[in-house]
């Protein structure tokens, strides 16, 4: 199993998830996926503010960090 | 309890923003229930397509991102219990909300996954699995185990007669070959369990191998009748 081509796949499915529920233009889906790709993407949710994004895009990030956050919280698993 | 209220609030916040549910809506409805239902059925906030749209969308990027951060963690998936197989396939099916998906990781003698393979996808009550096509899989990457998983869209998190005899009927295939089936993973109603957790693995042969499909079903009707109770 190549886990790095996992990653890469599962990294572009989640930047075009992302860019849907947002409404974001290609331009800062493609930047998201180069953040992804380069810090990981606990890493990126973690340090949303050096990502250099709009910051109506940082805005909407927030929310999504917040979710995630409680969802973690609540299954205390992964 | 303050704390659970200000996490409450945060949830509803972003619920919101991201699909467009009205606040007062989402918050008159976990005055009585489960924040967390909102995303497992979205139907119950009697939601417009858009919204049930970026409902999905956003279950899509949960459970990619569940994933991911497995993959960010591990050089090499291993698959040394049942937590960590259940975490797994979680993260892998809990987005299925609309049918059912077997699939059985294959595993060398150390317990690293070799492959993860989809075997089988039905609709939202039903999956035909095809004993033979495993076994195929099975001896052409030379596994030692393998850990069967499928998720329930319905939200049970019960083991099927159906779901236990699939279980004996790849562990009569695979035992004489001294494969190992380390356990059979159900996901569903935001969570997952573990046959090896309960105690329910078959470790030995009950019948002859059999390579006919089986059909993996929907909860059965007596399952369904013990769920309601009839209170007057």
């Amino acid at each position: 199993m190549n886990l790095e081509a996992l990653r890469e796949l599962e990294y572009k499915k989640c930047a075009d998830a992302l860019a849907e529920l947002l409404g974001l233009d290609w331009d800062t889906k493609e930047r998201i996926l180069k953040c992804f790709q380069r810090t990981g993407i606990k890493n990126f949710f973690q340090h949303l503010e050096s990502a250099d994004l709009a910051p109506e895009t940082s805005g909407k990030l927030q929310s999504i960090q917040a979710l995630i956050e409680i969802l973690d919280n609540k299954r205390g698993r992964i | 309890m303050r704390s659970d209220t200000r996490h409450t609030e945060k949830f509803l916040q972003g619920l919101t923003t991201l699909t467009g549910l009205p606040y007062k809506k989402v918050q008159q409805y976990v005055k009585q229930n489960n924040p967390f239902n909102i995303l497992e059925h979205p139907r119950i906030m009697d939601p417009n397509e858009k919204q049930l749209e970026k409902i999905g969308l956003l279950n899509e990027f949960i459970a990619s991102y569940n994933l991911l951060k497995i993959y960010e963690n591990n050089e090499k998936i291993t698959f040394n219990s049942s937590t960590a197989a259940g975490q797994y396939f979680y993260a892998l099916l809990s987005g299925m909300k609309d049918r059912e998906r077997f699939m059985v990781a294959f595993l060398d003698r150390s317990n690293n996954v070799i492959e993860i393979k989809t075997m089988s996808e039905g609709t939202v009550g039903q999956t035909a699995v095809y004993p033979r096509e495993i076994l195929k899989y099975a001896l052409a990457c030379d596994c030692n185990a393998v850990i069967l998983a499928h998720n329930h869209p319905g939200g049970s998190q019960n083991f099927s007669p159906e779901d236990k005899a699939l279980t004996h009927r790849i562990v009569d295939i695979f035992h004489p070959l001294e494969i190992k089936v380390l356990d059979h993973i159900i996901v569903g109603g935001g969570n997952y369990s573990s046959m090896a957790d309960r105690g329910s693995m078959p470790d030995y042969c009950k019948d002859p191998a059999n390579y006919e499909p089986v059909a993996l079903g929907a909860i059965p009707i007596a399952e369904k009748r013990n769920r309601f109770q009839n209170t007057r």
